[in-house]
């Protein structure tokens, strides 16, 4: 079975800074998957090439088969880790612009998720808290039936009832067809959520492992094990 | 292609509906009669006023809207959508220009309307001819922007000061495009009253002048319009602060 996400040797500089150097992996459908590092360590670069955002400067990447480009877009829904809505949007414009522009939006899951997450359709964007953002962000990301999610620090400074709340969330989002990218430095808050992690450092995977394996194998939660790698890198 | 446009409107009507409806308040004074002398002196005033800076800011606002849209936040939503590179830059194009027209017409109605301070004698076009040549003049200058602010943005030593870097290769595009039409005898320069540069050419060569002006910015377009496209979908990068 070919794999959702390909990235062989990506490279990328920004401003004369090597962010990311030589990243190396694989997503599989169906699992969710840890994006997991240190502040500066290249996680949302390397989102924003796998979203074609940034063109790497060498190596390869493929999404669902495809070389990644303007074209690939369509297999991705993508959150960035800034409310990226109009500043003008409310609730409403928002899903009524998710509609027209994504051909996969689902009204149905839409509906059911402003409701789960406590969302009023008729709030203005800008005014929300920050908590509040973040949940309309996902409540949209989630409404597309994409095959690969790609999800930038989506629980960064937030209240716990709101981080509950979008765990559950990308929770009921894995069907088992989609693979999720979360990045985050909250180990402990997606730790519960993960198939597998990808352990990244000053722009390079320094472990890759599945949750399961740290669990089982090592016996160790995946946050001891993020500690223990990160205090030997 | 539709839909994209509809929203690129819807955003920027929210954006600047501050400016239009000042526009309608100043509609609505000039509907209004002149019954009170010195009131209608000084809201006719206001509306003149205002009707010149409306006519600078949409044009300035149409100059910038082919590259504006990329230094919001909102640029990450828009380069999420599964669009092609052409039919998002087409439709930022589309709107830079009803933006310009519209404000152009909107103002000379207004400056009907007013008929006061000489504004009823304000000239922007030579019939058809003359909005013609305004058309594809602007937007030969909208697209050597665009295409200015793509490449700006395109390569690693200019990213950083992009600003400077779009002005420098806008200025001189215009110039290389100003010079090949002057040498070819495609357009002519009116620096001020009794200095225009004509090139004079014997009518073998009339040919190529009359053919490079109808051409000449036809290829402009297409030229600097493919290689945004070409630069948006490859090299442009963004990166925020």
């Amino acid at each position: 079975m070919s794999a959702t996400v390909s990235v062989r040797n990506l490279t990328k500089c920004i401003g004369g800074k090597q962010v990311l150097k030589g990243v190396d992996f694989q997503l599989q459908a169906g699992r969710v998957v840890g994006l997991l590092g240190p502040n500066g360590s290249g996680k949302t670069t390397l989102i924003k090439t796998l979203m074609s955002i940034y063109h790497p400067d060498n190596g390869e990447i493929q999404i669902c088969g495809e070389p990644a480009g303007f074209g690939t877009r369509r297999h991705i829904s993508y959150m960035p880790d800034v409310n990226h809505l109009f500043q003008w949007m409310r609730v409403h414009d928002g899903i009524n612009y998710y509609r027209e522009m994504f051909g996969d939006f689902n009204i149905h899951r839409c509906r059911e998720l402003c409701t789960s997450l406590g969302i009023n359709e008729n709030e203005k964007i800008k005014g929300l808290s920050k908590g509040m953002k973040e949940r309309v962000l996902i409540m949209l990301t989630f409404s597309r039936n994409s095959r690969l999610y790609l999800l930038d620090e989506p629980i960064s400074g937030i209240d716990p009832v709101a981080k509950n709340r979008i765990i559950k969330t990308i929770f009921a989002g894995s069907n088992g067809e989609c693979t999720i990218l979360i990045s985050t430095h909250q180990v402990k808050d997606v730790e519960t959520l993960l198939d597998e992690v990808l352990f990244i450092n000053d722009g390079r995977i320094i472990f890759s492992e599945s949750a399961d394996t740290i669990r089982g194998v090592r016996g160790e939660s995946i946050e001891e094990c993020y500690l223990e790698v990160f205090k030997n890198a | 292609m539709l839909n994209l446009l509809k929203w690129d409107l819807r955003n920027f009507i929210k954006t600047y509906d501050w400016l239009y409806t000042g526009f309608a308040i100043c509609f609505v004074i000039a509907l209004l009669p002149d019954s009170v002398p010195f009131f209608s002196l000084v809201t006719n005033g206001l509306a003149a006023v205002y009707s010149v800076f409306f006519f600078g800011y949409t044009i300035v606002i149409s100059a910038g809207y082919t590259i504006s849209w990329l230094r919001n936040d909102s640029f990450q939503l828009e380069l999420s959508l599964p669009v092609t590179p052409w039919k998002m830059l087409l439709s930022k194009l589309i709107l830079a220009t009803l933006i310009n027209i519209s404000g152009m017409v909107l103002s000379m109605v207004l400056w009907l309307m007013i008929d006061k301070f000489g504004m009823s004698n304000i000239t922007l076009f030579r019939g058809f001819a003359g909005f013609l040549q305004y058309l594809l003049s602007m937007l030969t200058l909208l697209v050597i922007f665009m295409f200015s602010y793509m490449m700006a943005k395109s390569f690693r030593f200019t990213r950083k000061k992009a600003g400077i870097a779009t002005m420098i290769i806008f200025f001189t595009i215009c110039s290389l495009v100003a010079a090949c039409f002057l040498a070819t005898g495609a357009w002519n320069i009116t620096v001020g009253a009794g200095a225009t540069f004509n090139i004079l050419m014997n009518e073998k060569l009339r040919w190529l002048a009359n053919l490079s002006a109808i051409i000449g910015p036809v290829v402009v377009l297409a030229a600097g319009f493919s290689g945004s496209c070409v630069l948006f979908r490859q090299k442009f990068e963004r990166y925020e602060s």
